[in-house]
């Protein structure tokens, strides 16, 4: 285990110094008071720019009575800390330099001494140490010590492991690693992906703590069913924490083409016309990867065109992926002018988040299977206009052929003018 | 009486001879009233059962009103059409009587009886078809859809053998050429055969 991998580093220094002039040892014996000293750095590597701290911890490894009894003298078992200080340099910036007048430490007693760093911003990647100066004991005897602070700017980074190349308009799933190629822990970790037009579920994925060359998966629902068609950039950034430190990775493309294409889909499609009523029927297929749930297919109601129950909407329920289910719909179509049914499939994703789709189906003569009995029906109506407009046509000839007959068989008084005429 | 409408020029030769008899005529619109007041009534059902049960006591009220419009209509159409008849005819010289024009008028509403039937059953065809939720789609409908079409091609087939059947009572009647009867009617008839075609075509 590397020294500077632990998070507890603990480096036992002992010092020997002699607290008071009176704990002079008798001729064979020598008391003294023996202080530790641990460090600890948080965060364990700083990247530049980033402030952590140094907590030094000094403890009086002294054990017992405060004062010994020995060749009947009494001896302090207390260490004496007069001051400790830190010192930078061209990396690190010390924001508090030290500790004065400390006092003194009984035995067993400890004493945790933290100082703020700040890595510079132009600080290369390295061990930095720091210079700890100790002042203490009856002597005034200064102790010396260098605490090494690492340095390592590398970032966490964003593998598009599970992003393909090409998109239907659909609900997918994506998935992207994230991969922690520093040398010490990076914490509360979140991913945020983006898109134009593009809903992702969650909208940030929080991954929590990554160690040290460890690597984590962010998996998201991806709704492409309001983006445009063609090539289009998903994006995604990460944030974290080192130590107290937020940062943040260069924000990861993946350009991935949308294809015109809806992941439900129309097929063996009967338009039925019965008057101005439309009665389309046939499957709903999920051309999709992720099930559809709750899927409820509604006439989308708009200027002359109005839902006929009892079809005006159809519930399929779940439409699992590859998969399809037939429905019936009736409309009223009130203008010659609407070409159209806009039909609305609503339904909600793997996440449960609602999503709906617009389509059309067309109602052109082409496609619409009259009904036979109205087509019957229309047609013997106009056959019957016409028997009645020939027989009634053929009364009004008959009448002035009659008129001309009984005219030269019996020749009425008309007016001059007719006379004239004739 | 059937003869008026294969035969109308020897029907009101041999009637111009008679006296005035409106005892005929009367019956005659009085028929067409009653087909008049069966549509209204039967129209007025069918918007009836349409509205809340709140306004089912407004139904007899929407019906007596109905047939009262209807046989009001009728002979309101009657004498209107008559005196249109009477004051164009006038500038071609037409004398004979109001009253005589009157009661040989009224034998030109008679194909307008078989109209009245198929008009009340293609109306009640097309009432089922229509949406009255929404009013601003009734007129649309109206339009839209062939069963009117027809039954407005078939009322003006009956009109023009009406208006046939005035020519000869007008010619008669007022005494003036076949000619300027033809036009006397014509010109009413016209305008609202254009009127109508305007309206559906």
């Amino acid at each position: 285990m590397s020294l500077y991998n632990m998070n507890l580093k603990i480096l036992i220094v002992t010092l020997m110094i002699l607290v008071t002039s009176t704990s002079f040892a008798h001729a064979d014996t020598e008391i003294q008071p023996t202080v530790s000293l641990n460090y600890d750095i948080e965060p364990d590597v700083l990247m530049p720019g980033d402030t952590g701290t140094v907590k030094v911890t000094l403890q009086n490894m002294a054990k017992g009575e405060m004062y010994v009894e020995e060749d009947d003298e009494t001896l302090d078992m207390n260490a004496y800390i007069a001051s400790a200080s830190l010192d930078g340099n061209s990396a690190i910036r010390i924001l508090d330099k030290s500790y004065t007048d400390i006092g003194l430490m009984g035995p067993g007693d400890a004493l945790e001494l933290t100082f703020n760093i700040k890595a510079r911003d132009n600080a290369s990647n390295s061990v930095h140490f720091l210079d700890l100066e100790l002042v203490g004991g009856s002597n005034m005897y200064d102790f010396n010590y260098r605490i090494p602070v690492k340095i390592d700017d590398r970032n966490l980074k964003v593998i598009v492991s599970n992003v393909p190349s090409n998109l239907m308009k659909e609900i997918s799933t994506v998935g992207v690693e994230v991969v922690n190629r520093r040398p010490n822990e990076a914490t509360s970790v979140i991913v945020s992906p983006s898109g134009k037009n593009m809903a992702f579920s969650p909208a940030e994925f929080f991954i929590g703590s990554i160690s040290q060359g460890n690597k984590s998966y962010a998996t998201f629902t991806l709704n492409t069913i309001n983006c445009d068609s063609g090539y289009q950039d998903i994006e995604f950034e990460i944030t974290y924490f080192n130590g107290d430190n937020l940062h943040s990775t260069e924000t990861i493309s993946k350009n991935v083409n949308i294809v015109d294409q809806s992941p439900l889909v129309f097929t063996s499609l009967e338009t039925t016309k019965i008057g101005n009523t439309y009665t389309l029927s046939g499957d709903l297929n999920n051309f999709g990867v992720t099930d559809a749930k709750n899927v409820i297919i509604s006439i989308n109601e708009k200027d002359n065109v109005t839902p006929v129950q009892p079809f005006s909407n159809y519930f399929i329920g779940t439409l699992e992926a590859d998969d399809f289910s037939s429905f019936e719909l009736s409309a009223k179509i009130l203008s010659d002018e609407i070409s159209s049914i806009p039909i609305i499939i609503e339904f909600r994703d793997t996440d449960n988040a609602y999503t709906y789709m617009k389509k059309e189906i067309s109602i052109s003569e082409e496609s619409v299977i009259s009904n036979p009995e109205e087509n019957a029906n229309s047609t013997g109506s106009w056959i019957f206009a016409g028997i009645i407009a020939i027989a009634i046509v053929a009364v009004i000839a008959y009448s002035w052929k009659k008129r001309k007959k009984d005219d030269a068989q019996n020749p009425y008084e008309v007016p001059e003018d007719e006379e004239d005429e004739e | 009486m059937l003869e008026v409408l294969t035969n109308p020029n020897g029907f009101f030769h041999k009637k111009i001879n008679d006296e005035v008899e409106m005892k005929t005529p009367l019956m005659i619109m009085a028929v067409l009233a009653v087909i008049s007041a069966i549509s209204a009534v039967l129209v007025i059902q069918k918007t009836m059962e349409l509205l809340p049960p709140e306004a089912a006591p407004f139904a007899s009220i929407g019906i007596v009103l109905g047939v009262i419009g209807a046989i009001i209509g009728t002979i309101l159409m009657w004498v209107i059409y008559t005196g249109a008849f009477y004051i164009i005819s006038m500038f071609f010289g037409g004398d004979g009587s109001f009253k005589r024009l009157l009661e040989f008028s009224s034998y030109g509403f008679i194909p307008s009886m078989a109209n009245g039937l198929l008009s009340t059953y293609y109306t009640i065809d097309l009432f089922d078809k229509i949406d009255f939720n929404n009013p601003e789609m009734i007129e649309q409908t109206l339009t839209a859809d062939p069963s009117m079409k027809i039954a407005t091609v078939i009322g003006l087939i009956f009109l023009l053998w009406s208006a046939n059947i005035w020519v000869f009572a007008i010619s008669y009647a007022r005494n003036i050429s076949v000619k300027n009867a033809a036009i006397t009617v014509g010109l009413p008839v016209l305008l609202y055969m254009l009127y109508t075609v305007s309206q559906f075509f």
